[in-house]
């Protein structure tokens, strides 16, 4: 398995594009992929997010299923530093600890942090 | 053993592409063997061969080129993210009408898929950005 990690905020320049790209390119190449949400990447999950002019990241989250990316991971302490609550954000992420996404990491084959 | 090369952030605002070139280096000198180096995001203006820094600073285009003709390396800057920041080979620039292209002759547009195909055929990969 391969994991993207994304950590920069939504809509500050193409980072979370480019990060799902990757992600996609190897789902499509059948290579199971997973996202880790962690230190301001954490923002891109907002359930209330209305981009004026940028492409809306929802979107593209909700289409992951259908490209065959079900697992999507946010650490917890980036969420609690930041005042976000599990209700504030998009469903079927699944909330893990830092010692959990510890484990991830060193679990997967390939771990990439734009 | 075989590794496979991915850099993310771009030279000047960056050290990503020297820390990968430090890598490859040492790498190469340890008697490996390197699959594909694969510029993303920002690293795709390591292409660029318009780019001219003072002669007493690292010019990472060119360091990446010369290290490439020595060791024949494989040098892959992902199109679609260097379209979209001005890197482009002759064959984009007429397709586009752009004036101009700046795509060094060390290096080649490919996709991810490149970049996914490589690590699979590689021991270990090995990225190089903003945190390392």
């Amino acid at each position: 398995m391969q994991l993207i990690i994304q950590r920069q905020p939504p809509y500050s320049g193409q980072n979370a594009y480019e990060s799902l790209d990757l992600a996609l390119a190897y789902t499509v190449m059948d290579v199971e992929c997973a996202l880790l949400f962690i230190d301001d990447g954490v923002w891109q999950l907002l359930r209330s997010q209305a981009p004026a002019t940028q492409k809306s990241l929802i979107k593209n989250f909700a289409a992951l299923p259908l490209y065959g990316i079900e697992k999507l991971y946010v650490e917890r302490e980036s969420l609690l530093t930041r005042g976000i609550t599990t209700s504030d954000i998009i469903d079927n992420v699944e909330v893990i600890d830092s010692e959990a996404c510890r484990e991830l990491i060193a679990s997967t084959r390939g771990v990439f942090a734009l | 053993m075989k590794a496979t090369i991915v850099v993310y952030s771009a030279p000047i605002t960056s050290r990503a592409p020297f820390h990968a070139l430090e890598f490859a280096r040492a790498w190469l000198a340890a008697g490996h063997q390197i699959e594909r180096v694969f510029f993303y995001a920002d690293a795709v203006l390591t292409g660029a061969a318009s780019a001219a820094p003072p002669r007493d600073e690292f010019d990472a285009h060119q360091q990446w080129e010369l290290l490439a003709c020595k060791h024949d390396l494989d040098l892959v800057v992902c199109i679609a993210a260097a379209l979209r920041r001005g890197v482009i080979n002759n064959d984009e620039a007429k397709r586009f009408q752009r004036p101009a292209y700046n795509l060094g002759n060390a290096y080649r547009l490919g996709g991810l898929g490149e970049l996914v195909e490589a690590t699979l055929m590689s021991d270990r990969t090995v990225s190089f950005g903003r945190h390392i």
